[in-house]
């Protein structure tokens, strides 16, 4: 998906050269016959048995070369990326490197989770990791250094883990601190120094928010009192989340505070009184009872209907 | 992609006059910017959804085609503006059942129709900031003015429930990516950092207090659809290694009794069987079949009879024949203009209501900027006709059904009724001899004492072990790039039941995680190894017929009335701590290496690298070969220098700052060739000769490094898995410079050189290489159970009370 503007005149130049470019490059996705040789890799050379349309298709070292030249359509990267997974191409790394950096937010992931499974010339010094990692701090652009910090977290290697929670928490642009908070994320990690519940106090509401997503996806989140402080945050939608998240940790010692985002008195957006009480229902504290139960007769529909729900679970 | 807005231009003249020339089943013409049939008869109204695939106003729009449903399986779409819609189609009234400044944003994904017809069940995402969560609304309008429909919002939090479907009293089932066991975010390995959907279930009273989740696969399950049966039907990705598609399940509606519907074997056509409903006879269905990826999750329309030759109201799906019945629509992810189908629902008539787009519906629509335009249809499989219904030009109308009653399936009683993970599940066979595998699927085995071709009945007739292996995702090894040079999953062994004398065993085993089966001989090595998952639900008895039994034929214990294994259960309820892993090398400290397990670095370094190390392979001097890397850009070459054998733990030139992604040397001897076979050829520049596969992931009958070592049989330590003195399978000695095993002939290795590798060592060095070759494992990662489960952490009961799971 992209964002720009053009004339009509461009819209009509793009699509004769996509039907054009179109029939040579989707040629190749149908099924091949069952005796190719692509398929009978890993387990299907076992069990030669297994019918073609059940198997990866390979692609090709010259197709994935191919598609990081420009003007492939995103979801034909996309493919023959991921039907790339163990083609061992080591020409192709310089060029899918490149894809790290691309304007479409999934090619730069399939592109770092490509190179991320190459043994060589990715990890090795002075390779693709070490000048992504250079990039996350001395990238002249908020994008560049963003789009670093999440390729750091697509790589899943631990050492990226440090470099990533410091940008989290101190880079200028608000773009990059939000990409680092998904790299932790995908890192399944909350950084060395819980760097994930300082980005929970983030100046930035849309990093507070990938923050609150990113304690209940990781593993182990050790501070769920800098969660329960977001319970008064200036953006409801930041008050929505925490109190979602509360209620997937089951946070007893939240009860108080998400009794009072159920109030209508003390919380004006339903979407909010909706998540505290959907919260109070997951958490199951029979203190909450008498603060669900006045939420059964609230002004919202759909707060009165998560509150009859929640009612059941106290 | 962007362009400016003129609701007009959204189908372009230039692809319209592309599209008529090649355009061929049925509905030809687009009809006017709304167009809209005569009502068909038995029915009315049709509800469905409306979805928005353009977003903005002015000079600047955004056409967002394929993202979230780039994917079969895919469910992230969110595009604000979506409408839940009753449409007469005498008069053409048109109600909105969600409006209001509340569902100003809204998107729906899923949708159903009550048995009685009276309110519809669907997944909606109130905003940007939202997850999607399962709601009811009314078709007639109420007296309340606040809320005319009666919306209930049935689930709420921070996971998305989608793909709601009405099943027999009152109940709903769904999909979620809702986190639960103890690895936390089950991420299929293939698709990346995308949370996996697994079935769950509520009433329409409690909503989520009546919230249950069901045991998981390692991959996504989604397009949940309803089965005349009672049971929840399904699609559900299978991925193993290098298998890759979507198949048809079935289960019962409380999780238990997961069975394979469709798709399993016999040649159904297309990669991905999804959008399913049931035609007029039970068991019968028809699908949407597709590609994977690239076609907006559209495809042709595929009958699938599943029916049972013995009994048609049971399902056979070995036996499943598939046909399409749209012919000109691609099966694949084909570039073709004739257009594709999406959601197709069977009329009481036999036709089908269907949602169906002109033209490429792929990523020609991505790169033109011009949207595929889902409407609703009518399709005659007699006619091979689509019949216009109603379309909109600038949204897509999806899930479309008519406003009539249904029959509603009958309640199945359930056998399940808790969450408590430390209730095992129970797994086995009646006798695992029992296999349809060679005389219905004609599957064969060779390498060590089988001689290729070997039928799979013969051949398990040798099991003496089933082994139970759990698969993981790599969010259960934190922080590791991959689990190795392997398309396999993490693993860890459950345990090994032995097969008794009639051919049964039985195993208590943790419920809710995926598993996989390999048949064992009595030389540690797999005979067959399961290409699907299983899983079940705590206290839930599941045995088999035998190894891939007949699904028509009755299957009964070999020698008395009930098998052995009845009464000789294996308590497999192990911590994760205490699980069998094979971690090749144990890394900086990271992790704990369990009481049960073994490095297998440690093995080579204590047995091995006398011998094979970076100076010496046996006894010559160790032979090395490149692979080179080139720039295109500077032209700069890299190269890499690999030794034919090597099992030392030297780290080799592929780590940053000797941190990172660090294999030895052994595991790249060994796994490297294999892997290379796998780039056709065409990729790396190679300088040196290759050499042997010596490791083949999942498969340590044709690995050659393990017929070097060689083994003996556990029941007759004379007998040897390949015979001693005999040539090896790979002594190829090639013009262009390959040379096979060396060596001489078969032997003993290493105790042929005053070596003695224990049987526990060897063991672990086959069960490694037939669990698929993974260098990491959680033992050697770090890895910490996730915080906030909800159902409780498995850990062994120390008794038990219940008759049904006696105390081991």
């Amino acid at each position: 998906m992209r964002t720009s503007t053009k004339s009509l005149k461009s819209v009509a130049l793009t699509l004769v050269a996509g039907l054009l470019f179109s029939g040579a490059s989707v040629a190749g996705t149908t099924a091949p016959p069952a005796n190719d040789p692509n398929l009978t890799v890993g387990r299907a050379a076992v069990y030669q048995q297994l019918p073609a349309s059940s198997l990866e298709q390979l692609s090709t070292p010259d197709r994935i070369v191919s598609i990081t030249q420009g003007s492939t359509a995103p979801t034909e990267i996309w493919r023959v990326l991921e039907h790339g997974e163990k083609v061992e191409c080591l020409d192709c790394i310089p060029d899918v490197a490149k894809l790290l950096y691309d304007g479409n937010a999934k090619t730069r992931e399939i592109s770092a989770w490509w190179l991320r499974r190459r043994i060589f010339g990715v990890f090795g010094a002075g390779e693709v990791y070490s000048q992504v990692l250079s990039t996350l701090t001395t990238g002249t652009t908020d994008a560049a250094r963003s789009y670093a910090a999440e390729a750091l977290g697509e790589f899943l290697v631990r050492d990226g883990i440090a470099p990533v929670a410091k940008a989290a928490v101190s880079d200028t642009s608000s773009m990059v601190r939000r990409s680092a908070v998904r790299a932790l994320e995908r890192l399944n990690n909350e950084g060395p120094a819980a760097e994930l519940a300082t980005a929970l106090a983030d100046q930035e509401p849309e990093v507070r928010l990938a923050a609150l997503h990113a304690t209940v996806s990781i593993n182990v989140f050790s501070r769920l009192d800098a969660i329960v402080a977001r319970l008064s945050d200036d953006s409801p939608d930041v008050r929505r989340r925490a109190a979602e998240a509360l209620g997937t940790m089951r946070a007893t010692d939240a009860v108080v505070g998400l009794i009072g985002l159920a109030d209508p008195a003390q919380e004006s957006d339903p979407r909010v009184r909706t998540a505290a009480i959907g919260a109070l229902g997951r958490i199951g504290d029979s203190s909450a009872h008498d603060a669900v139960q006045a939420a059964t007769g609230d002004s919202d529909p759909l707060v009165q209907s998560v509150a009859q729900i929640a009612l059941r679970r106290l | 992609m962007s362009r400016p807005f003129n609701p007009r231009s959204l189908v372009s003249p230039l692809l319209l006059g592309m599209l008529a020339a090649a355009f061929v089943p049925g509905c030809a013409t687009k009809g006017p910017d709304v167009g809209q049939a005569a009502a068909p008869d038995g029915f009315d109204e049709i509800v469905y959804a409306v979805r928005q695939n353009t977003v903005g106003s002015g000079k600047t729009v955004t056409i967002d085609v394929a993202d979230g449903m780039g994917q079969v399986m895919d469910y992230g779409r969110y595009v604000p503006g979506a409408r839940l819609e009753v449409r007469n189609l005498t008069n053409g009234d048109v109600r909105n059942l969600i409006e209001g400044d509340r569902f100003a944003k809204a998107d729906i994904e899923g949708m159903d129709l009550s048995f009685d017809a009276k309110k519809v069940v669907f997944a909606m995402k109130l905003d940007d900031n939202d997850n999607y969560h399962v709601y009811t609304a009314n078709l007639k309008q109420g007296t309340d003015a606040k809320n005319p429909y009666g919306v209930r919002q049935l689930t709420s939090g921070m996971q998305d429930d989608l793909s709601p479907i009405w099943l027999a009293n009152g109940n709903i089932a769904f999909i979620t990516n809702q986190n639960y066991t103890q690895m936390g975010t089950r991420a299929d390995e293939y698709n990346h950092g995308r949370r996996v959907t697994q079935v769950g279930t509520i009433s329409e009273v409690g909503g989520d207090a009546d919230r249950k989740l069901c045991s998981q696969n390692l991959s996504h399950v989604f397009n949940l659809f309803r089965m005349k049966s009672g049971q929840i039907g399904y699609s559900r990705w299978e991925h193993l290694e290098n298998v890759n598609d979507s198949k048809l399940f079935a289960m019962n509606p409380d999780c238990t009794k997961m069975v394979a519907l469709a798709g399993q074997h016999g040649n159904k056509q297309v990669n991905s069987l999804v959008q399913v409903t049931e035609a007029l006879d039970k068991n019968v269905f028809v699908a949407v079949g597709t590609d994977r990826e690239r076609t907006i999750q559209a495809g042709t329309l595929l009958q699938i009879d599943a029916r049972s030759a013995v009994d048609d109201s049971n399902h056979d799906e070995e036996r499943a024949t598939f046909d399409v019945i749209t012919p000109s629509v691609p099966t694949g992810g084909d570039s073709s203009p004739v257009g594709r189908y999406r959601t197709p629902h069977m009329l009481p008539d036999g036709r089908l209501l269907v949602s169906w787009a002109d033209g490429y519906v792929n990523d020609v629509n991505e790169l033109s900027q011009t949207p595929p335009d889902f409407g609703i249809y009518i399709y005659d499989a007699k006619t091979r006709r689509n019949q216009l219904v109603f379309n909109d030009k600038d949204t897509w109308e999806l899930y479309a059904q008519p406003v009539a009653t249904s029959v509603e399936p009958p309640p199945l009683d359930s056998v399940q009724t808790t969450q408590d993970s430390t209730i095992p599940l129970v797994i086995g066979s009646i006798d695992v001899r029992q296999t349809s595998l060679f005389t219905v699927h004609q599957n064969t085995v060779g390498g060590a004492q089988f001689a290729d071709g070997t039928p799979m009945d013969q051949a398990l007739g040798s099991a003496v072990k089933v082994r139970i292996i759990e698969g993981f995702s790599s969010e259960a090894a934190p922080n590791v790039t991959m689990f190795g040079l392997t398309m396999a999953e993490g693993a860890a062994i459950l345990g090994e039941a032995p097969v008794l004398p009639d051919g049964s065993w039985r195993a208590n085993v943790p419920p809710y995680i995926p598993m996989h089966l390999q048949a064992v001989d009595e030389y540690e090595l797999a005979i067959r190894s399961q290409t699907t998952w299983i899983q079940g639900m705590p206290g839930e008895d599941r045995v088999c017929g035998g190894c891939h039994e007949d699904r028509s034929a009755a299957n009964h214990p070999s020698a008395q009335q009930q098998p052995i294994a009845a009464t000789q259960i294996q308590n497999f309820m192990q911590p994760i701590a205490d699980r069998i892993e094979y971690p090749w090398q144990m890394t900086q400290g990271m992790g704990t290496l369990g009481t049960n397990s073994l490095e297998l670095q440690s093995i080579l370094d204590a047995k091995c690298v006398q011998c094979h190390d970076g100076t010496k392979n046996g006894n010559d001097a160790q032979e090395t070969y490149s692979v080179t890397m080139t720039d295109r850009d500077t032209g700069k070459k890299t190269t890499y220098k690999l030794s034919r054998l090597d099992l030392s733990s030297t780290p080799v030139t592929v780590t940053y700052d000797r941190r990172t992604a660090t294999y030895p040397a052994s595991y790249v001897s060994i796994f490297y060739p294999n892997a290379l076979s796998m780039e056709m050829g065409q990729g790396a520049t190679i300088t040196g000769s290759v050499p042997p596969a010596w490791g083949i992931p999942s498969d340590a009958r044709h690995s050659l490094m393990i017929e070097k070592l060689n083994v003996t049989s556990a029941i007759d330590g004379t007998k040897n898995a390949w015979k001693l003195g005999d040539a090896f399978s790979d002594s190829t000695i090639t013009k262009d410079g390959y040379v096979g095993v060396k060596g001489g002939t078969r032997t003993m290795h290493p105790e042929n050189v005053g070596i003695t590798l224990t049987r526990d060592e060897r063991k672990a060095l086959i069960r490694a290489f037939d669990m698929g070759g993974q260098f990491y494992s959680r033992q050697n990662t770090g890895f910490q159970a996730y915080g906030a489960d909800p159902v409780a952490a498995a850990t062994p009961p120390t008794t038990s009370t219940d008759p049904m799971y006696p105390t081991p």
